[in-house]
């Protein structure tokens, strides 16, 4: 590998990857370390990086208090999972797929009997009966 | 006395099972590094708890979905983790003037003694905040967890290709932010 792509390839690794060789690719590490032997620039971009690295080193490595696992793997276990399940995506279209089943009017092969149905409906006054039979428009809300 | 090692892998199959004392023994395994990797990305202690929590929760409820073709147990928890935390960073927007930085107050036994150490420190944590989470996340992983690039592509849910463009951009906006906040120029 030589010229122009050579020496970019190995800016984008340091800018990348930081300063450390060690945590280069390991199949490009061998052309990144060519490249920065023979090229002032990325030798400065390579010692920028390294200061660099120890304030990220430093930042990512600063001690975190303990938490309680214990306490915590009791709360998480609170959780029942069919709950979860349920309110999953999978869960949801399961209920709705239920519930269209349920809902769903059933093909009778057999006679239907209007009478026997419209019997069951119990009503108060003509206007109750009115919107048991369909949604009623803008329009007709306001003649009803 | 044989001491038999529950390593996550044989642990995930019980947990899936529903066995409690094998979610016990897991949590405690991975409760540490889930609430270093939750405290960077979320930039918040209380934030980072509720995130691990979240994450603990699906732990316990998803454990039938891992696939260890796909990688191991660790790798697995660290995606829910940093989702968990992106998540909520997505929903909350949080954001921390780098200019705060200056009043924050060190927690040191003896500030004198390291007070140099500690301005820097509190000068990387203000700009770290200035970060996307997504930056952060890139940068808590491959350099504080030590993981590969395919290892920090696999927890964020994309390739080591754009993980290298995430960390070269946080790095380079990391470094334009310690450059233009250096305490002989604010002082002055």
């Amino acid at each position: 590998m030589t010229g122009f792509y050579f020496y970019a390839r190995a800016a984008e690794i340091i800018a990348a990857y930081g300063g450390d060789p060690a945590r280069w690719p390991d199949d490009e590490r061998a052309n990144a370390l060519a490249a920065v032997s023979i090229n002032p620039e990325l030798r400065t971009a390579q010692s920028a990086a390294a200061e660099l690295d120890a304030d990220v080193m430093a930042w990512s490595q600063t001690p975190v208090a303990p938490g309680n696992a214990i306490a915590a793997a009791t709360a998480a276990m609170r959780v029942p999972r069919t709950y979860l399940r349920w309110a999953s995506g999978t869960g949801l279209a399961a209920a709705i797929a239920a519930s269209l089943i349920v809902l769903a009017p059933v093909h009778r092969t057999g006679p239907v009997a209007p009478v026997a149905v419209a019997a069951r409906i119990v009503v108060s006054d003509e206007s109750t009966a009115f919107t048991q039979v369909f949604t009623p428009t803008p329009d007709e809300e306001q003649v009803l | 006395m044989l001491h038999i090692v529950e390593t996550p892998a044989t642990l995930i199959v019980r947990v899936a099972a529903g066995d409690v004392r094998a979610f016990t023994t897991l949590v405690g395994q991975l409760h540490g590094s889930g609430l270093r990797i939750a405290t960077r990305v979320a930039g918040d202690r209380a934030e980072a708890e509720d995130a691990l929590q979240g994450a603990l929760t699906r732990l316990w409820t998803e454990a039938g979905r891992f696939d260890p073709a796909k990688g191991s147990v660790g790798g697995w928890f660290r995606r829910i983790v940093v989702n968990q935390c992106l998540d909520r960073r997505r929903r909350l927007k949080l954001v921390a003037p780098i200019e705060a930085a200056a009043n924050v107050a060190s927690d040191l036994p003896d500030p004198f003694a390291s007070a140099s150490a500690n301005a820097r420190a509190r000068r990387v944590d203000a700009a770290m905040a200035m970060l996307g989470p997504r930056q952060r996340a890139a940068i808590t992983l491959f350099h504080g967890e030590g993981a590969s690039m395919a290892e920090v592509a696999a927890a964020l849910g994309t390739t080591p290709k754009a993980v290298e463009g995430l960390l070269a951009r946080a790095r380079s906006e990391l470094s334009r932010l310690l450059a233009s906040d250096r305490p002989e120029t604010r002082d002055e």
